[in-house]
């Protein structure tokens, strides 16, 4: 796995890609399949207009996480540092691996594993003792090897940005909002370069096209419980 | 071109007029001081509302400013339809758009770039001007008028160069959005905000990693630009 991908050469190892969409059981579909995000998740631009009709205030106190996680905005930064743990863990254990990886990919590994393990650092941090505790986690070798590490990584950088989304509206201090949002644009930033590695030919870059979509709690914990990731 | 030759070309002299402005952005974008310096340099005495940066940019002899730091607050919806509040930060994220739009038009039509990377662009300005058009039918869900398109123009020239303003130009962009993600009021209009932000920041890791430049230019946590930084950096493609 040697591929490079620049302005001029952003595709020149096809036969990477086909190796990597031959591994069996492709984490990255069957994880989307039982999130239940397939055709029609998207937002097209003519349903983001109808969305913002006024009755459609639906955004905000929508899909929460659940009690466990703490009230108000407690329970969406638990929410948001569980997802934090298992980034920042699957991360963790990818470096720990010590894979062959392209330069590109090792670039990106260096970059999220910073990155994921400052969020969890800051969540921690500004939730103090009412910090939850990090789950047990068992990636089943997801991030050991190169190439489902890589479609696993798209998936919960995505995943991130979808989560991140969907809580945006729903928390009520205003550093908050803007802490969120902060590391919401960096998920997206994530999910996109992992995407253009895994799929060079750019579809993977935004797959939701122009309009990222927010996801309930319930929807994204589902997609996580279905992993097996958390022990 | 091999990548080391477009890094070797980003260091080349000749193209100062291009390099320049678009590594003050870079800069700027990363560090409140030189975001204030740059603001300094580029003669800004005071954050200029929106509104009167749009006067200002439509040639009219109006020389207003103000102080106020808040988005267009002293704003009156006119012909340049900025309106205020949330009507004033759609038509500033439209008129970014409407850049961008425009931007990446002139550089599929400049056919510098081909296969992979011109269909990607191709993408980008697409989106560009998907969002063009929900937040254009955003203001005037809000009874407002949208802002007119500013027509920027922009230096073409090599691939290499081009693509670092297409990073420099989305890194500005994304960091827009953030810097009003906080100001918005309507909850409607801060999904639709959040959702095209974080298409901005993906156009702008993607185009980070193409030209051999951080995916995270601020590390873990964003950074979000003032307007009045934005509307200064953008200035020179206003000309």
């Amino acid at each position: 796995m040697t591929y490079q991908i620049n302005v001029d050469e952003i595709d020149v190892d096809g036969a990477v890609r086909e190796a990597a969409d031959a591994v069996s059981g492709d984490t990255r579909l069957s994880f989307l399949k039982k999130a239940g995000i397939g055709a029609g998740a998207a937002m097209s631009g003519g349903a983001l207009l109808s969305a913002l009709a006024p009755s459609a205030l639906a955004a905000t106190e929508v899909g929460r996480p659940p009690a466990s996680f703490g009230k108000g905005d407690v329970g969406i930064l638990n929410y948001a540092l569980t997802l934090e743990y298992l980034e920042a863990a699957f991360y963790n254990g990818a470096t720990a691996a010590n894979m062959s990886l392209n330069a590109q990919t090792k670039a990106f590994l260096k970059v999220v594993t910073a990155d994921e393990n400052a969020h969890v650092a800051f969540l921690k941090k500004h939730l103090g003792s009412k910090a939850a505790k990090e789950p047990k986690f068992d990636f089943k070798g997801a991030n050991t090897s190169p190439e489902t590490f890589m479609k696993t990584a798209e998936v919960l950088e995505n995943t991130g940005v979808h989560a991140y989304s969907g809580q945006a509206l729903n928390i009520k201090t205003p550093a908050y909002v803007k802490a969120a949002v902060s590391i919401l644009t960096i998920e997206a930033r994530h999910a996109s370069v992992i995407g253009l590695l895994n799929e060079p030919a750019g579809n993977d870059i935004a797959p939701n096209g122009p309009f990222d979509t927010p996801y309930t709690a319930a929807k994204v914990l589902a997609a996580v419980k279905a992993t097996g990731f958390i022990v | 071109m091999s990548s080391q030759a477009i890094e070797e070309s980003t260091s080349e002299a000749g193209e100062e007029s291009v390099r320049q402005p678009a590594g003050i952005v870079e800069r700027l974008v990363r560090d409140d001081v030189n975001r204030k310096r740059f603001l300094k340099m580029a003669g800004g005495t005071g954050a200029a509302s929106f509104t009167a940066f749009v006067l200002a940019a439509c040639g009219s002899s109006s020389k207003s400013s103000s102080s106020s730091s808040a988005p267009a607050a002293t704003a009156t919806t006119s012909a340049t339809g900025s309106g205020s509040g949330d009507l004033a930060i759609l038509n500033y994220a439209l008129t970014l758009e409407y850049l961008e739009t425009g931007f990446y038009e002139k550089v599929v039509a400049s056919g510098l770039f081909s296969g992979k990377v011109a269909s990607l662009i191709k993408t980008f300005g697409g989106q560009e001007k998907t969002h063009v058009e929900a937040l254009k039918g955003a203001v005037e869900k809000l009874g407002g008028t949208p802002a007119v398109n500013p027509n920027g123009k922009f230096p073409i020239n090599s691939a290499t160069q081009v693509a670092q303003l297409a990073y420099t130009v989305e890194n500005l962009g994304a960091a827009a959005y953030l810097g009003q993600a906080g100001n918005i009021q309507s909850p409607e209009i801060l999904a639709t905000a959040l959702a095209i932000h974080t298409v901005e920041a993906r156009h702008a890791a993607t185009l980070g990693t193409l030209v051999k430049k951080s995916l995270t230019p601020d590390g873990a946590f964003a950074k979000p630009a003032e307007m009045s930084t934005v509307l200064a950096a953008i200035k020179p493609f206003l000309a």
